[in-house]
């Protein structure tokens, strides 16, 4: 009895031990989803000091999409347009941050991206299925103070959804140096979905409208003639009223 | 014959009337604003590009 409540003891133990180890194990090693983001210095949001005096654009810009969502296939063409303007609203107040809490307000020389720099905006729109034009990658210069837009001319042939993405970059040329850099602003993804009307397609509809109406006025010209002719009455009526002086009492 | 005649023509005409507002009428649209600060119109250096990747979309 003795015997068997002690190999009884030894063998909880055993598994106690066992358990205690695989927990350890399990804590000890690192998740692979998380182990990067351990190792990763944290990101700073207040820009250092190199940071803050690098030649920047010195104005907020507002990029406004316009597209629609919804078009009819077939040979309209339809229109979208992006546009990066400049917000007059949006001001950048310098600011400097120290140690301990003090902040002095004090002008911080930004150096102005447009005296050093020939910057190029580039945009380009991306999908799949639909007949854009123009198609790939156009520029256009940014000048300070100036807004600048693109215009894409979209056709669908086929209904369906169709996704893509219309992208914004900055391209920068050091005047001085002729070096080269590029920076991604945008990336919007838009839907547009392509509709007809139960299967007939958009210049068939039309041409069905306009001479149904035609057919239609047609055959009902009768009835307008007499209601024309009705309506002609009353008025004529109503305006011989009005003409009569007014009786004696 | 009259009235079926006025009936016809009523249905010719509305069935007109609504291909050409479907096939005629404007297509909605939709705008999209995003304010765009000049910190990310600056040049890129190397340390910019650890910034959020999701920070465009």
């Amino acid at each position: 009895m003795n015997r068997r409540s002690a190999l009884l003891s030894a063998f909880i133990a055993l598994c106690g031990l066992f358990l205690f180890a695989c927990t350890i194990g399990s804590s000890e090693s690192p998740a692979p989803t998380s182990a990067p983001v351990a190792t990763e210095p944290p990101i700073s949001q207040t820009p250092g000091p190199e940071e803050a005096l690098r030649p920047a654009i010195p104005e907020t810009r507002r990029l406004i999409l316009e597209y629609p969502p919804r078009v009819r296939a077939g040979n309209e063409s339809n229109l979208i347009s992006l546009t990066l303007d400049v917000d007059n609203l949006g001001k950048i107040t310098p600011t400097a941050h120290f140690p301990g809490n003090i902040t002095e307000g004090g002008v911080i020389e930004i150096p102005n991206l447009y005296e050093t720099h020939n910057v190029t905006a580039e945009a380009q729109f991306d999908i799949a299925g639909l007949e854009v034009k123009p198609g790939g990658v156009t520029f256009q210069p940014l000048r300070q103070g100036e807004a600048i837009t693109f215009y894409w001319s979209l056709r669908a042939q086929e209904i369906g959804t169709y996704r893509g993405t219309i992208w914004l970059y900055l391209n920068f040329e050091d005047r001085s140096s002729g070096e080269k850099s590029r920076v991604a602003v945008s990336a919007q993804i838009v839907e547009i979905e392509a509709v007809d009307f139960f299967g007939f397609s958009t210049n068939f509809v039309r041409t069905s409208g306009v001479v149904g109406s035609v057919l239609g006025l047609i055959v009902g010209f009768p009835f307008f003639d007499d209601g024309v002719k009705y309506l002609w009455g009353r008025l004529a009526r109503r305006k011989r009223k009005t003409g009569r002086p007014p009786r004696k009492m | 014959m009259r009235k079926i005649r006025l009936v016809i023509a009523v249905i010719i005409l509305s069935a007109s009337i609504a291909l050409l507002v479907w096939g005629f009428f404007p297509n909605p649209r939709e705008t999209r604003i995003q304010n765009i600060s000049p910190k990310e119109m600056q040049i890129p250096t190397p340390s910019s590009l650890h910034s959020d990747p999701g920070r465009l979309l």
